[in-house]
């Protein structure tokens, strides 16, 4: 490929995805320095194997997976090495991007920080990332039922917490597993 | 299909349903009702997931990018400082050979190829918004709404990618649209010759041209595919 074609074609993808990427990205682990170096090393890693993309229509699902295994392997350096990580901070996450007439996608926003990584990771590639089931299910591994199991209690158990209702099953603390 | 398995595969993949889910919907009121609610807390999810990125982050990202591009460039340039002066001749030697072999630029290409297959401006198939759809779909493109009657639409071969070529008839004349997968421009980039005006306008997997003799006709096309969501970029 020519160089120049390369670079156009990267600043396309950058343009495009890079704020679903940097959303999905913030969803995972919580903090927005963390989620800027994720997306970055994304599409660093990107570029590198840019070539290689063959169909343009599976870009941002190519992107999607480049940056999930980039939070895996963030987690298991802090994992390997023990080096120090802060505590979640949901806050980053729910914003201050909102008028004060959202209380209640502050409230859903609340609600998705406390799903478990099991139940949020479909939901995101579904809601950000456009994926069907089956092609959550390839992602991640784990059968389509399964997959469809997942988003059905995902979003009643948000719409539960949006009536009033106590969490339940959710993440624990700050301790959180990512286990790609 | 019963209303608990129906209302299951609503909660779960919200507006992608099958025929029988979808024939059940139109006959049960109470699921139909149920549809409704997931759909509007749908939207409200949608809302809630679209966290604020910062403003420059696209631009954080290709600056970055860039600086290691010329880091890298830099080592390799210092590791190989031997072989220096035979690369440069080799590089010069191959900068010349591209400054001839690589293509005009797009929007020349466009041109040529309107005027080429010119005859596209004739035709009447008043090809149906779903047969377009079929064409534009594996090359990653999509019309929402519908954009005036197409008189023409087919696959079409725009250098080395497959695109797709559409002549598109409305009250200030014919358009041309291009679907150009591949085909990468920084920026929206205008054309102009003695008969044509229109725009390359960039989207997420190359780029798209809008071309008539009308601007108007051009700008206003542009637009209707912007806000019908065809050219995101």
């Amino acid at each position: 490929m020519h160089m120049s074609a390369k670079q156009l074609q990267f600043e396309a993808l950058v343009t495009a995805f890079s704020g679903d990427l940097y959303r999905y990205a913030l969803w995972l682990c919580h903090r927005r320095e963390l989620a800027e170096d994720l997306v970055q090393e994304t599409f660093a890693r990107a570029w590198k194997s840019l070539d290689g993309l063959q169909d343009h229509r599976a870009a941002k699902g190519w992107l999607l997976t480049i940056l999930r295994r980039e939070n895996a392997r963030w987690y298991q350096r802090v994992q390997r090495e023990g080096i120090p990580v802060d505590g979640f901070d949901p806050e980053q996450v729910i914003g201050t991007d909102l008028d004060p007439a959202s209380a209640e996608i502050v409230m859903l926003r609340k609600a998705l920080t406390e799903l478990s990584d099991d139940y949020l990771e479909p939901l995101l590639l579904q809601v950000i990332g456009g994926y069907t089931s089956a092609e959550i299910a390839e992602t991640m591994g784990i059968p389509p039922g399964a997959v469809m199991t997942r988003l059905f209690r995902a979003r009643k158990r948000l719409r539960k917490r949006l009536e009033g209702d106590a969490p339940e099953n959710t993440r624990s603390g700050a301790a959180h597993k990512s286990k790609k | 299909m019963d209303c608990l398995e129906s209302r299951r595969i609503m909660t779960a993949d919200p507006g992608r349903y099958e025929t029988r889910l979808r024939q059940h919907i139109r006959e049960c009121d109470q699921c139909r009702e149920f549809d409704i609610g997931i759909r509007q807390f749908e939207s409200r999810l949608k809302q809630a997931a679209s966290i604020q990125t910062p403003a420059n982050l696209a631009a954080m990202i290709l600056m970055r990018q860039s600086i290691a591009i010329r880091r890298d460039t830099r080592q390799t340039r210092q590791r190989w400082g031997a072989l220096a002066a035979s690369v440069l001749l080799t590089f010069s030697l191959v900068g010349i050979f591209l400054s001839y072999s690589y293509p005009s630029p797009l929007k020349d290409t466009v041109l040529t190829h309107i005027y080429n297959e010119a005859d596209h401006l004739q035709e009447h198939n008043n090809v149906q918004f779903d047969a377009v759809n079929k064409i534009l779909a594996p090359l990653g493109g999509q019309l929402v709404k519908p954009v005036g009657i197409i008189n023409f639409a087919s696959r079409c071969r725009i250098r080395q990618h497959d695109g797709a070529h559409l002549v598109i008839a409305d009250k200030t004349g014919l358009i041309t649209l291009l679907w150009m997968p591949g085909e990468y421009v920084r920026k929206k980039t205008i054309i102009a010759d003695k008969r044509f005006t229109g725009v390359i306008v960039p989207v997420y997997n190359g780029s798209v041209a809008i071309v008539g003799e009308d601007q108007q006709g051009v700008k206003f096309m542009e637009e209707r595919l912007r806000r019908a969501g065809s050219l995101a970029s």
